[in-house]
């Protein structure tokens, strides 16, 4: 599993840890082994004989958010997230997955979604039932953790949807709720597969796909077909879709918002989908104040510790980076924090619930 | 010297008395953690790991958090003759951070907090485990910039630059590590907790800055630091030019520094090294290349490019424009990324021996190690650092790994390199240090000095528990 | 009067002049007694009354490292004290014998041994004097750039070994940073050699340790110091500033700005009236000397003496009416004056911005007359001392550094600590990025010698209070010697144990220059 990656795992061994300084599991832990480097250094002793894999081994390939900020570092352009994901699949395959892991796979199996609630039910409460059309062309995909966590969002997309008349997009269903990436992202390449192959039946009639969540589009965009799953290839995050609509005026800016707002760019939606100007855009339309920007910001935007299983896996590390990330939103005057991904919202909240955090969406919705 | 003999290292209480300190997470003995911890960036360690092999790893690791907490470290090892290597990201290129002798490795990364900066007085106070590149980072915040740019910018700690007497790439114009450094604190072996004082200038003694500066954790844990920063500039303007010959170049870049021009770059390639650099950026180079970088006032770069050009005009260099220059500078870390695909794909390694000496010795230095050493390996030459009164040499060497005799063969051909540099009267190191690398060398050359640094040792660290067996060997058993 | 013979042994004595031969060894009492005492002001207020300090057993004059080293080794042997002198014109009791001994005068030692042009560097023996090594250069070329006031009657082992910085340090540099390489011999008799070269990461840098010990870990014997090309051209300008905290801040502009004066200084206000802002090219320090207000020592003089009173009148003349004329010029602001030197084009820069940014903070233009006004007679104040000490006043010198933010704290706080006690006026000077020095002169006058000594510690004393209570240097460049020794626990702190094992190591015998420093 892991010998095609034998390049870059060597190449990572001899490296002088260029990278390390961004990554970061390695700023908030300070620990040489949770450096890309040190892991990847690990991989090449198993490779070599000199060292057995092993529980901790396994463990040391949960420790990484998948951001990517590694390869932004990397003269070689080397992603180190694809080598942690098929580290940790061979760590499920010998049963030596972290035991937070073991213990959240059993629980998404028996509910086919982390959140282990009915999140169906919970979103036919929010919409209208003439919203969910199984026939639709056209489908919103909230996904778990919007559901369970910004019902408020949900909402607020279909209000500026309302408002924008574009009444042509239905809500999924939500029957299989989640896109499965916290299945993929910890190893667990059988149930995400099964849980892909449920989703290709539920979406198969779409023809565009628009989720609020960056995960989900990377997901069902990529991981799904990589699964075997192929669905149509027009799937957008919400920014992409509403952006060139409200360039054009779609919107009806009733009141303009007025607070200071600091924009942070999700991994998935920045460097995952090369979306950065979409959001901004939106934000900018509707905006008093100039949105403020991270001093690590687009290609270089910092994680919020929310992915790659982290959450999970490693929860005191994921709240760690989330403080880490919001110094700067603390600096200066008093703002608000947005973004355009609902696990970067929870890793934000969690680890600090004096900042005001929001989706994009939400901003929009306050001005209709 | 010999250490004296230790209690057993991975005893219980020892843990048990630094989990009291630093709380269960803050302590590992894991052996993931103590393989990673078992090496830097010293290339003769890739060799070994190449084969599988971290030879010298630590007992265990711990990640203090304050000065109080090092201290505390201190004398709990101190009293149980714990070996302790002060460890701030590992980038070194000698050696100097493997654990030789067991022990625990004191990793300050969890030591990072930015004290205060005082834009005033362009003064910033932070702890030593920061990474230099997040410290220039919250530094350029505040307009301000460190000036400090050395390869490994994004894997190398404050504490580190101290311990190692580093010196960046932009050291012409901006200094070295010395010149930013203000005042330290410092804890001792026995855990006493020491300060220089914060003022720009004393005549108040020695300064003890310079006994902690270069000791490479072996007299003491430099935690924080007052450092001085300068204005960002507000322009930078750059230039390549090519000499026919490399001592024509160093007398170019001699005279530019004489005038009292400051660069913040002025580097200069011999032919192979330009050649192998320019062709990276797709530009092909058959002589020695000068890049000069000035930045500062818009006014003054202008003047200062102006006459340096004049000068380099007049000793027969050919003006090779901004493009290249701009381009070199905008990819000038990427030489070091180039380990890696040499090692995996062609089994050569890469290292650097530099050395530094007076520009009355420059060519001289230069020529007698090129020859040296191109008897062994494949050379590229470089004067990166130039001074109004000499400058540093820089030799990249490329040489075979993969066969049986890899470490016996790095060793030779380091031996026949410092002995080169020694008897063409360069010094053994401009700013990578020593480390397990060049010690002995700096032995012969610099018997008294490194006596009284054997002696500071054993005053200061009676019971050589920091960076044991560097400055003296370890003997079997002892540890 | 009477000279108390010497206390070296004999054998010690005999052994000493094997090694350099006996026209270079004296035990008269006439060279003990010159030797006895360098420039500090206690010393000179002793000398007044006719009294001397601590004398030194014999005067020795080696011709080479290896005398130096011998001389080391038996003074170690025999436990005999053993001092290195340049040229005595430490102003802290630096080369004072507290405890006897041998005076080791370097002054034979004296060769320019190398001119490297081409690296800018110099090798000369430690005994050179400056101005003479500075002529030396010029003739070639060259200059060394460090100008202490003592340039005529200081020598380069005295520099290194008083850590000193000179008035043009702002461009050139301060001793420190000056240095390449050097000889010492360690009080074990062994020598230490430095590599000569521009930068190097060799471990702890020996020449920064010894370079400010004052003697008391090594003896300097030869040093490879840069030079520069001697300037083209040189530049005056001055400014007025409403104040110090305005003044200051244009030199912190300036500094932060990466000019590189040759010499930028701030005058207070009491100072600039008497250096005077006008235009007359002749030379004000007279008119200084001549001005000094007794109204600060009021009541204080009204006590002593009627016999002092005169010989103080005397001195201070029946220019009493100055003191209401000085009120009234109080408050003429604060003159600073600048020079650049170096390449044409480049000094031009450099002017021209320092010029700007002087005038965005408020500076009046007053032309290049009152710089070169001081540049002409930068070295004729140290003449006036003796006029004070002749009258039976004592003047002396405090200089502190510290970083902007404190350097106006500092100045006022250590004149409002003094100012009942001396008269004292200041300047600013020696800028660097994150700071400066303040340059305290101060007079006070007592009925007798012992009461003036303490006179003169109590004003130290308060002015060392309020200096480290902020968290100042205590010298910025004079060193330490003993005047200042009893200081040097509280400005290290713990550090000191550190100078001690530093010592113990280099001196294991403790006969380098015992009693200063505070060890």
């Amino acid at each position: 599993m892991l010998k095609k990656f034998h390049k870059e795992i060597e190449y990572c061994t001899y490296c002088p840890k260029l990278c390390r300084f961004a990554c970061p599991v390695a700023n908030a832990s300070g620990n040489e082994t949770q450096t890309p480097w040190g892991r990847m250094t690990l991989l090449h002793l198993v490779g070599e004989g000199a060292l057995n894999w092993n529980r901790e081994v396994s463990l040391s390939t949960y420790r990484c958010t998948t951001c990517m900020l590694c390869r932004e570092y990397c003269d070689h352009e080397i992603e180190v997230p694809p080598v942690m994901l098929a580290a940790r699949e061979k760590a499920v395959a010998e049963r030596m997955q972290p035991q937070e892991s073991a213990e959240f796979e059993r629980f998404f199996s028996e509910r086919h979604n982390p959140m282990g609630d009915d999140l169906a039910a919970r979103l036919r409460t929010l919409l209208p039932s003439s919203l969910f059309n199984p026939d639709a062309q056209v489908v919103y995909f909230p996904g778990c953790v919007m559901i369970y966590n910004y019902p408020q969002t949900i909402k607020n997309t279909f209000r500026v949807l309302e408002a924008m008349d574009i009444n042509y997009v239905a809500c999924y269903d939500a029957e299989v709720p989640c896109c499965g990436v916290p299945l993929h992202d910890q190893g667990y390449q059988e149930a995400f597969t099964k849980n892909a192959q449920e989703l290709g039946r539920k979406l198969s009639k779409a023809k565009v796909i628009i989720t609020g969540c960056p995960s989900c589009t990377y997901t069902l965009k990529v991981q799904l077909p990589q699964a075997g799953v192929q669905l149509t290839d027009r799937i957008y995050h919400l920014t992409e879709f509403l952006a060139p609509l409200v360039a054009e005026g779609k919107l009806p800016i009733r009141r303009p918002y007025a607070k200071r707002l600091i924009y942070h760019d999700p991994c998935y939606l920045g460097r995952y989908l090369h979306v950065f100007d979409q959001p901004r855009q939106l934000l900018n339309e509707v905006c008093r104040e100039p949105i403020e920007e991270f001093s690590w910001h687009r290609q270089k935007s910092y994680c919020c510790g929310g992915g790659g299983g982290i959450p999970v896996t490693n929860p005191v590390m994921a709240r760690d980076i989330a403080q880490k990330r919001l110094t700067e939103v603390h600096e200066g005057d008093k703002k608000s924090l947005v973004t355009a991904c609902p696990s970067c919202m929870r890793a934000f909240e969690k680890a600090d619930d004096s900042v005001e955090v929001l989706d994009v969406v939400d901003v929009l919705a306050r001005c209709i | 010297m010999t250490r004296k003999a230790t209690r057993k290292t991975t005893n219980v209480e020892l843990l048990n008395q630094l989990r009291d300190v630093l709380g269960g997470r803050r302590v590992s003995r894991g052996e993931t953690d103590r393989l990673n911890y078992g090496r830097d960036l010293w290339p003769r360690s890739l060799l070994e790991v190449r084969q599988g092999q971290v030879p010298h790893q630590p007992d265990m690791i711990v990640w203090p958090e304050t000065t109080e907490e090092v201290s505390r470290v201190l004398r709990i090892c101190n009293e149980m003759r714990v070996p302790v290597v002060p460890f701030g990201a590992g980038s070194g290129l000698c050696g100097a951070a493997q654990p030789l002798c067991g022990g625990v490795v004191l990793d300050t990364k969890r030591m990072a907090r930015i004290e205060r900066i005082v834009p005033e007085t362009q003064m910033i106070v932070c702890q030593t485990g920061i990474i230099g590149a997040h410290l220039e980072n919250e530094l350029n915040r505040h307009g301000l910039t460190m000036g400090h740019f050395p390869g490994s910018f994004g894997t190398s700690t404050l504490g580190g630059y101290l311990a190692t007497r580093s010196a960046g790439m932009a050291a012409t114009g901006y200094g070295k590590i010395e010149d930013m450094l203000i005042s330290m604190q410092v804890v001792l072996a026995d855990g006493s907790v020491n300060r220089t004082r914060t003022a720009p200038r004393r005549a108040t003694g020695p300064d003890f800055n310079h006994l902690f500066l270069g000791s490479e954790g072996s007299l003491g844990v430099i935690t924080s630091a007052s450092m001085r920063a300068h204005m960002l500039p507000e322009a930078r303007a750059y230039r390549a030019l090519s000499f026919k010959k490399m001592d024509v170049g160093l007398a170019a870049v001699r005279q530019m520094l004489r005038l009292g021009l400051r660069p913040a770059i002025a580097r200069l390639s011999d032919e192979a090294d330009a050649s192998t650099t320019l062709h990276a950026l797709g530009v092909e180079a058959k002589d020695c290349v000068l890049l000069l970088v000035f930045e500062g006032r818009v006014a003054r770069v202008d003047l200062e490019m102006k006459k340096a050009l004049a000068i380099a005009r007049e000793l027969g260099g050919r003006d090779f424009g901004e493009a290249t220059a701009q381009r070199w500078y905008g990819r000038r870390n990427s030489e070091q990324y180039r380990q890696s695909p040499l090692m995996t794909e062609e089994k050569l390694l890469l290292d650097t021996v530099e050395v530094s000496t007076v520009w009355s010795n420059a060519a001289h230095l230069y020529t007698a190690m090129r020859k040296a050493l191109s008897k062994k390996v494949s050379v590229l030459g470089v004067m990166p650092h130039a001074y109004p009164e000499g400058c540093s040499l820089a030799f990249t060497i490329i040489s075979r790994a993969g066969s049986a005799d890899d470490l016996a063969a790095y060793d030779a051909v380091w031996r026949l390199a410092l002995d080169a540099a020694a008897q063409a009267g360069g010094a053994l190191s401009h700013a990578h240090g020593i480390g397990r690398l060049k010690f002995d060398r700096l032995a012969r050359q610099s018997p008294v000095a490194v006596e009284l640094l054997r002696g500071m040792k054993r005053r200061l660290d009676p019971n050589d528990i920091l960076n044991p067996g560097k400055l003296a060997p370890c003997t079997e058993g002892a540890c | 009067m009477h000279i108390a013979p010497g206390q070296a042994s004999e054998k010690f004595l005999r052994a000493v002049t094997k090694v350099v031969g006996s026209d270079h060894l004296s035990l008269a009492d006439l060279d003990r007694l010159s030797y006895s005492r360098d420039l500090n002001p206690v010393s000179n207020l002793a000398t007044n009354e006719g009294r001397f300090g601590p004398m030194p057993d014999a005067v020795v004059w080696p011709a080479d490292t290896q005398q130096v080293a011998q001389i080391v080794k038996l003074a170690a042997e025999h436990r005999t004290p053993l001092i290195p002198f340049g040229a005595g014109s430490g102003v802290c009791g630096g080369t004072v014998p507290l405890r006897g001994g041998i005076i080791l005068d370097l002054k034979r030692m004296n060769n320019i041994i190398k001119l490297d042009e081409d690296s800018l560097a110099v090798t000369a023996g430690a005994g050179i004097i400056g101005q003479h090594l500075e002529m030396e250069l010029n003739r070639k070329g060259y200059t060394m750039g460090h100008f202490p006031s003592s340039v005529y009657s200081s020598t380069l082992g005295g520099y290194l070994a008083a850590r000193s910085a000179g008035q043009l340090s702002a461009k050139y540099g301060k001793i420190e940073d000056m240095i390449l390489g050097l000889e010492a011999v360690l009080g074990t008799g062994e020598i230490l050699r430095t590599t000569a070269t521009p930068r190097a990461s060799l471990g702890p840098d020996w020449n920064q340790v010894l370079i400010g010990s004052e003697g008391t870990l090594a003896i300097i014997t030869e040093a490879t110091c840069r030079i520069r090309p001697y300037p083209a051209e040189r530049r005056f300008t001055s400014f007025v500033f409403p104040g110090p905290s305005e003044g200051t801040e244009a030199i912190r502009q300036i500094m932060r700005h990466e000019l590189r004066p040759a010499a930028i200084r701030l005058y207070d206000e009491l100072d600039t009236v008497l250096v005077g802002t006008s235009s007359k090219n002749e030379e004000s320090s007279e008119s200084f000397w001549n001005a000094i207000p007794i109204s600060q020592f009021g009541n204080f003089v009204k006590s002593v003496a009627p016999g002092l009173i005169r010989r103080t009148e005397r001195f201070f003349g029946k220019r009493a009416d100055l003191i209401n004329l000085l009120e009234k010029f109080a408050t003429k602001g604060c003159l600073l004056v600048m020079t650049f030197e170096g390449e044409s084009d480049l000094v031009a820069d450099e002017e021209a911005l320092a010029v700007e940014l002087c005038e965005k903070l408020g500076g009046v233009n007053h032309g290049p007359e009152a710089a070169l006004r001081w540049w002409n007679n930068r070295y004729h104040v140290s003449y006036k001392q003796s006029k004070v000490f002749y009258h039976g006043a004592i003047v002396d010198t405090i200089e502190m550094a510290t970083t902007w933010d404190k350097l106006v704290p500092l100045y006022e706080e250590v004149r409002q600590a003094v100012r009942d006690m001396a008269f004292i006026m200041a300047h600013f000077s020696h800028a660097y990025l994150d700071g400066a020095s303040v340059y305290f002169t101060f007079v006070t006058a007592a009925p007798n010698v012992e009461k003036a000594e303490q006179a003169h510690r109590a004003v130290w004393d308060a002015a060392a209070t309020a200096c480290q209570r902020i968290g100042a240097a205590i010298s910025h460049h004079h060193g330490i010697g003993y005047t200042k020794a009893r200081f040097m626990s509280e400005e290290h702190g713990p550090m000191m144990r550190v100078y001690e094992a530093l010592k113990r190591e280099m001196d294991p015998a403790g006969i380098l220059n015992p009693g200063k420093m505070g060890l």
